[in-house]
C-alpha cells in the first residue's frame, strides 16, 4: 500500500537523458513547459506528442513506470476534461437536459488533459532520471545565478525532505503495525471514526519526526555545517557538448511551438 | 492449542524487481506454556517471522495456524487473533501517543470493546505486571517518563489485551543493564504465571538464562530448533553464522580446550561455578 508511493523516485540507468547535467534538465523542463502552453491547435499537439514520446524513449524509462506516476493524478485530469467538455459554449453536438457537449468543449478538454498528462510525464521524468542529490545541486546553482537569497538552504531543505520520504514511510508502517497489534483498525468505519483512528498513528509519527530532525541538526552541527557560506563541492557540475545540444533542441522546440500557432 | 507454522515462506514485493526473500521453509510449533527464544543475526528474518504469528503479515506460501484458526483463510477474525497473540515491537515506547499512562494502556482493551470498569481493572493489572505503581503513574504523561519506564508502560499496553501468547521483539534493546534485568525478570514472572512467551533477541546471555527452547535463524530460515542447552553445543556453526554463545558457556569451552574435563552445556554462572568446583575436587582426589 504505502510502498507504492513513487514521488521523487530515481531509477538508475545510462541514457542520453540520465547523463545530462541537472541544470540542463531543469532549464529545459522550464522551456518545455513554455512550449507546451504555447501550442493551441491539433498539429501543434501532434508535434508536442511526438517530441515527448521521443524524450521518454531516449530516457530508457519504461512506459509502465510513467503511467504509474500519472495514475494518482487521473482524477484531476478527468475532472479537467469533463469540466471543459460540458461547460464550454459553442456548436452543440449532443444534448441531454442541461448537459451538453460542444465541439469546442471537446477540443478544449482534450487539449487541457493532454497538457496535464505531458506536464506530469516530463516532470516525473526529471526525478526518475536524476538522483535527488544532483537535482538539488543543480537547483542550488540555478537559484544562485538568479540571485535568490538562501539558495543553499532551500536546496538543502529539499535534499533532506526527499531523503526522509522513505524513512517516514517505513516508520509509518511500523507504528501502524504496532497499533494494529493492539487492536487498532485503520481500514473500516465511517469518515469520522477513520480520522480519529489516525491519532494513534500521527502522534508517534510527529514525535519521531521532531526527534529525528533534532538529531540530524545536531549531527550536522557536530560536523561544522554552517549553511552555504564558503562551501565548495567535491563533484563540480560541468556542462558538456551533450548539454549544449539539448539546449539547441529545446530552443528549436519552442520555436516550432510558436510557429505552430500560425499554422 | 499451539501456534503452528507450516512450510511458511514470505516475499517482500513479489513479482517486482525489488523482490526480497524474507522467509523460506519455516516449520515451527509453539506449544502452550513454553518459553521459546528466537535468535538470529540482523536481517535473518526474525522480525518478519514474528509478524506472521498474529497476522500482521500473511505468508506468501504455507500456513499459519493459531489455535486451530488459519490466518490466511478468508473469513478469519484478525482482531480475535491479535487479542490472543500479543506482540511487543522493538522500541515499543515509540508507539505511545496518549496524554496519560492510563489512556495509553487502555487503548488496546478499548479496541476490544470492553466496558469501562473492565478496562480499569485491566490497566491496573497490566501496570502491576510490569511493577509500576498504579496510583503514581496512571495520570502521568507517558512522554515524561524515563526510557525504562516508557518501555514498561508500552509493554503494559500489550499486556492489557490479556494475550495467551506474548511475543517480544528485542525488549531490552537500548536499555541500561539495570533496566534490562528488570524487564527480563518481569518477563520471566509472566511466564511463570502461565503465559506462553516468545523472546526475540540477539543477546545469547539473555536467552540462555530464561528460555527452555531456542530457535536459531540464519539467512531467512530456521537452522536449529532444540533445547537451549543443546543449541550451544553447535559452537562452531553458531560462530560461522556470526552468533555468539553465552559468556559462561564460552569459558567452559576454553577450559576444555586447556585440558580441563568440564561439561560444556553450562548456561549460568551458578552452574559453571558448581561444575568447576566439582572438577577441581576430583583432580585433588586423584592427586
Amino acid at each position: 500500500m504505502l510502498k507504492d508511493i513513487t514521488i521523487g523516485q530515481y531509477i538508475p540507468g545510462v541514457s542520453a537523458v540520465h547523463n545530462l547535467d541537472p541544470r540542463t534538465k531543469i532549464i529545459c523542463l522550464v522551456f518545455y513547459m513554455v512550449g507546451l502552453f504555447l501550442v493551441n491547435n491539433a498539429l501543434g499537439y501532434l508535434f508536442v506528442t511526438l517530441f515527448t514520446i521521443g524524450i521518454v524513449f531516449l530516457s530508457h524509462i519504461s512506459l509502465m513506470t510513467i503511467l504509474k506516476g500519472i495514475r494518482p493524478l487521473m482524477i484531476i485530469i478527468l475532472l479537467t476534461l469533463s469540466l471543459h467538455v460540458f461547460m464550454t459554449e459553442g456548436e452543440i453536438i449532443w444534448q441531454w437536459g442541461f448537459l451538453k457537449i460542444t465541439w469546442q468543449g471537446l477540443r478544449q478538454g482534450t487539449f487541457m488533459a493532454l497538457r496535464l498528462i505531458y506536464l506530469v510525464t516530463i516532470t516525473s521524468l526529471l526525478t526518475l532520471t536524476t538522483t535527488p542529490l544532483a537535482l538539488t545541486d543543480g537547483l542550488e546553482r540555478i537559484l544562485k545565478r538568479l540571485f535568490v537569497p538562501l539558495a543553499h538552504e532551500l536546496a538543502m531543505m529539499m535534499t533532506i525532505a526527499l531523503r526522509f520520504i522513505p524513512t517516514l514511510i517505513e516508520e509509518t508502517e511500523k507504528i501502524m503495525k504496532a497499533q494494529m497489534a493492539r487492536g487498532a483498525d485503520f481500514e473500516s468505519g465511517g469518515l469520522l471514526s477513520r480520522a480519529k483512528s489516525l491519532i494513534p498513528l500521527l502522534v508517534p509519527l510527529f514525535l519521531s519526526s521532531f526527534r529525528r530532525a533534532d538529531e540530524l541538526a545536531m549531527a550536522m552541527e557536530a560536523r561544522c555545517y554552517r549553511g552555504g557560506e564558503n562551501r565548495t563541492r567535491m563533484r563540480q557540475l560541468v556542462m558538456s557538448s551533450a548539454d549544449y545540444l539539448a539546449f539547441m533542441i529545446i530552443f528549436l522546440f519552442v520555436m516550432v511551438t510558436i510557429y505552430s500557432r500560425f499554422w | 492449542m499451539p501456534i503452528i507454522l507450516e512450510n511458511v515462506a514470505h516475499l517482500y514485493q513479489p513479482g517486482s524487481s525489488y523482490e526480497v526473500k524474507a522467509l523460506q521453509e519455516i516449520n515451527l510449533v509453539i506449544k502452550e506454556g513454553e518459553f521459546v527464544g528466537l535468535i538470529g543475526h540482523t536481517g535473518s528474518g526474525k522480525s518478519t517471522l514474528v509478524q506472521h504469528l498474529n497476522g500482521l503479515l500473511k505468508p506468501t506460501k504455507g500456513k499459519v495456524i493459531v489455535d486451530d484458526c488459519q490466518i490466511s483463510a478468508k473469513k478469519v477474525n484478525l482482531k480475535e487473533i491479535r487479542k490472543k497473540v500479543g506482540l511487543v515491537f522493538q522500541y515499543p515506547e515509540h508507539q505511545l501517543f496518549e496524554e496519560t499512562v492510563f489512556e495509553d494502556i487502555a487503548f488496546g482493551p478499548k479496541n476490544l470493546g470492553l466496558p469501562p470498569e473492565q478496562i480499569e481493572k485491566r490497566v491496573k493489572k497490566a501496570l502491576e505486571m510490569v511493577h509500576l505503581d498504579y496510583e503514581k503513574y496512571q495520570a502521568a504523561s507517558p512522554f515524561l517518563l524515563s526510557g525504562g519506564e516508557k518501555r514498561r508502560v508500552a509493554i503494559a499496553g500489550v499486556l492489557a489485551m490479556e494475550p495467551k501468547y506474548l511475543i517480544l521483539d528485542e525488549p531490552t534493546a537500548g536499555l541500561d543493564p539495570r533496566g534490562r534485568d528488570e524487564i527480563l525478570e518481569q518477563i520471566k514472572e509472566l511466564h511463570q504465571q502461565g503465559m506462553t512467551v516468545v523472546l526475540v533477541s540477539h543477546s545469547m546471555d539473555d536467552v540462555a538464562r530464561l528460555t527452555q527452547r531456542l530457535v536459531v535463524m540464519h539467512r531467512n530460515t530456521i537452522v536449529f530448533d532444540e533445547e537451549t542447552r543443546k543449541v550451544f553445543s553447535h559452537y562452531e556453526s553458531l560462530q560461522e553464522m556470526g552468533l555468539d554463545i553465552p559468556t559462561v558457556t564460552k569459558l567452559m569451552f576454553r577450559l576444555k580446550g586447556k585440558g580441563w574435563l568440564v561439561r560444556q552445556d553450562v548456561l549460568t554462572v551458578e552452574e559453571a561455578k558448581k561444575e568447576i568446583l566439582q572438577v577441581l575436587k576430583e583432580a585433588r582426589n586423584h592427586a
